[in-house]
């Protein structure tokens, strides 16, 4: 079903928790709310499950105005990060209870509670109690008894927030069978990047109670729309400067020039900021040949680090300001710290955000990944 | 993946405790509160025993003439009910304002905490004659009662007076266990069933309540078994006419010096909170077929 919230605003005693937020959520889509903690996701999920009430703005679910619906007449499903399963009644009794709310015959409810089980993989739980399970299976109890009476949204505030990554590699690839199974609308919320890449259709990236900006996975990693995008989703590196003349090359702060993808010259003069994916670069031996059509930047290797998959490699260009570069691990990378390299890419892997005020208002550069914003 | 689900801490379950084999020398700190409950509680104890059994003759003769004598049998019944009314008056006095304080703010829940203290902190006497001063026929009560036009209520030297005395001393034992047990309710629980489809006062009668049973059991059995040994408040607050079993022990030992029949008196209403514990205790090991939910 589909859900639509519009100018949604929510204020604690006159702080602000979401400003205004205007999404749609396709029937059936896979919508994740990712952002840094206290960003306002949970009250927005919250708003939509109706623990919340809106300061002001209107939230609509199969085009019907729901913010003053309470809670229980919504039918909508939700899972909470801390499992919230009822400790005193048994797997099977937590999740026949929103089917008992709902007066499900008990010959009925049976059935469907098998279901429910059998959907997240618990069937032989059935007597046991909450505390008697892991927190992987008190999820997928949770889930099961979100999913018990087939709600058309289903809301999950941080569902794997605590558990090991193993589990949570496990559950998230759960999730999104399940949702291709059942095909209902889901509203998942996370802090983790790598989460919500995988399983979303589409992301909308929280900040300060704002939405900076929906889209695909792709979208937002290969066209962000903030330098936060950027930063938040994936390591980047940014670079702040002014659109040159040309509307071809971006005027670095340090009076560097780097080649970007066209933005047309009517753009020109405005701050601009240059963002290159660590992977999309190379790096090279000082002085090693290169295609002519790329992008250089000289610098001294900071640090090599391994890590599996790929390899950081931190490269200083000016002693203010380094670079990431992940090459993959599978070849020897041939450089050390202390190697003068050549750091290089093309032009047109990089992303230009443009700011709408003029240049120098933009803040300290970043280049590495901003370990605070997570 | 098992590996990684036996390994994760099942939230709510104790942590692993640690079994000390040196545990023999801890055990003398426990002594002098041995020896203490030895000499005051255990050795007196038994001699009240050895009395009921000995005095003024060998035999069960006092617990036989006890049984049969209809005098003692309706006092025991009336301190049971007097006892089993002051419960359910801190029951319902007591649940609402244990739930309140797990909601309120940290400042307002001391202010409420202290209000519900403020009993522990005032002589049994004085606050005795207090109630004495404003249940008698014409206190500040009835007066108002009277002004109001109600018209005056027989408050004291009944009953009535006897409960609200015993229930305001009995007060704090029952919130303090009930809250103890509600503070540590999740009232994210309360959520999660309205997201259920449960209407609010379905969720708290099914999910709320049945949690906050153990503090309620707790609270209700102290109250229930203090309340049977009460003589101060019915002897002040009450009349001859519904007399608790302590005032008849009393009158036994102090007027007619029959201590072996008063020490059985004793017993029996020992014996009678033992098992009235014992039951409570069963009861609340079966809580969660108490609890509802889905059968
Ligand atoms: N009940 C509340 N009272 C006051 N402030 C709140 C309340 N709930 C949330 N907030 C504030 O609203 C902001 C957003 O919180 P939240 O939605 O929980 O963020 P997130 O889920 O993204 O971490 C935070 O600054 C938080 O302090
Ligand atoms: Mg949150």
């Amino acid at each position: 079903m589909a859900l639509s919230l519009r100018s949604v605003r929510k204020e604690y005693g006159g702080q602000v928790a979401v400003d205004m937020i205007t999404l749609d959520i396709a029937p059936g889509e896979f919508m994740t709310f990712l952002g840094p903690s206290g960003s306002g996701k949970t009250t927005t999920l919250n708003m939509i499950a109706g623990f919340v009430q809106p300061s002001a703005g209107e939230i609509f679910m199969g085009g019907r105005e729901i913010s003053r619906v309470p809670c229980h007449k919504r039918g909508i499903g939700m899972v909470f990060q801390n499992y919230a399963l009822f400790p005193h009644m048994t797997v099977e009794q937590n999740v026949a209870y929103p089917l008992k709310q709902r007066k499900v015959p008990a010959n009925v409810r049976r059935e469907r509670v098998s279901a429910a089980l059998g959907l997240v993989q618990l069937q032989g739980m059935e007597r046991r109690r909450p505390a008697q399970l892991s927190g992987g299976q008190q999820q997928r109890v949770a889930l099961a008894r979100a999913l018990v009476y087939r709600p058309p949204v289903l809301l999950m505030d941080e569902p794997l927030g605590a558990l090991d990554k193993r589990l949570r590699e496990t559950l998230q690839f759960e999730i999104k069978r399940i949702h291709d199974e059942l095909g209902i609308t889901f509203v998942y919320v996370t802090h983790d990047q790598d989460e919500a890449l995988l399983l979303s259709d589409r992301i909308a990236v929280f900040k300060d109670g704002r939405i900076e900006q929906v889209g695909t996975a792709e979208d937002l990693y290969e066209r962000p729309a903030t330098t936060f995008v950027a930063e938040f989703v994936g390591d980047s590196n940014v670079f702040h400067g002014t659109l040159a003349a040309s509307g071809t090359s971006v005027r670095l702060d340090d009076g560097r020039e780097l080649r970007v993808p066209g933005c047309g010259a009517s753009s020109a003069g405005r701050g601009a900021a240059v963002v290159l994916r660590p992977e999309r670069a190379r790096v090279l031996v000082y002085g090693e040949a290169a295609q002519p059509s790329c992008q250089r930047l000289s610098g001294v290797v900071a640090s090599v680090h391994y890590m599996g998959s790929a390899r950081r490699i931190e490269v200083e260009i000016d002693p203010r300001r380094r670079m990431l570069v992940k090459e993959p691990a599978d070849r020897p990378s041939g450089v050390h710290p202390g190697d003068p390299v050549d750091v290089c890419w093309q032009a047109e892997d990089c992303a230009v955000i443009l700011s709408d005020e003029g240049h120098g208002t933009h803040r300290e550069p970043a280049t590495r990944r901003p370990v605070s914003a997570t | 993946m098992t590996a990684t689900l036996q390994a994760e801490r099942r939230p709510g379950s104790p942590a692993p405790r640690v079994r000390g084999d040196s545990s023999a020398p801890w055990l003398l700190l426990l002594l002098p509160a041995l020896v203490l409950l030895a000499l005051c509680f255990v050795y007196p104890l038994a001699r009240l025993l050895v009395a009921s059994l000995q005095d003024p003759v060998p035999g069960v003769g006092n617990y036989t003439d006890l049984l049969r004598s209809q005098v003692f049998r309706n006092v025991l019944g009336r301190t049971f009910l007097t006892s089993a009314i002051v419960c359910l008056t801190c029951f319902v006095l007591g649940y609402p304002y244990a739930y309140l304080m797990t909601v309120v703010s940290r400042r307002t829940r001391s202010l409420l905490l202290a209000v519900v203290l403020i009993p522990f902190w005032t002589s049994l006497m004085v606050r005795t004659f207090s109630w004495l001063v404003l249940l008698q026929d014409n206190g500040v009560i009835n007066d108002t009662l009277a002004a109001l036009g109600v018209g005056r209520l027989e408050l004291v030297r009944n009953t009535t007076g006897v409960t609200i005395g015993m229930a305001q001393v009995m007060l704090p034992f029952a919130v303090l266990p009930m809250y103890a047990v509600m503070q540590k309710i999740d009232r994210r629980l309360l959520r999660a069933a309205e997201s259920c489809g449960a209407k609010p006062v379905s969720a708290f009668a099914r999910i709320y309540f049945p949690l906050s049973l153990p503090g309620v059991a707790a609270g209700m059995s102290i109250t229930f078994v203090v309340s049977l040994g009460f003589f101060i408040t019915p002897q002040l607050l009450g009349s001859p006419s519904n007399a608790m079993l302590s005032q008849l022990m009393y009158t036994e030992i102090t007027q007619l010096g029959k201590w072996g029949y008063g020490a059985a008196m004793g017993f029996i209403l020992l014996a009678t909170a033992l098992i009235i514990l014992g039951l409570v205790r069963v009861a609340s090991r079966a809580r969660p077929a108490l609890a509802g939910g889905a059968k």
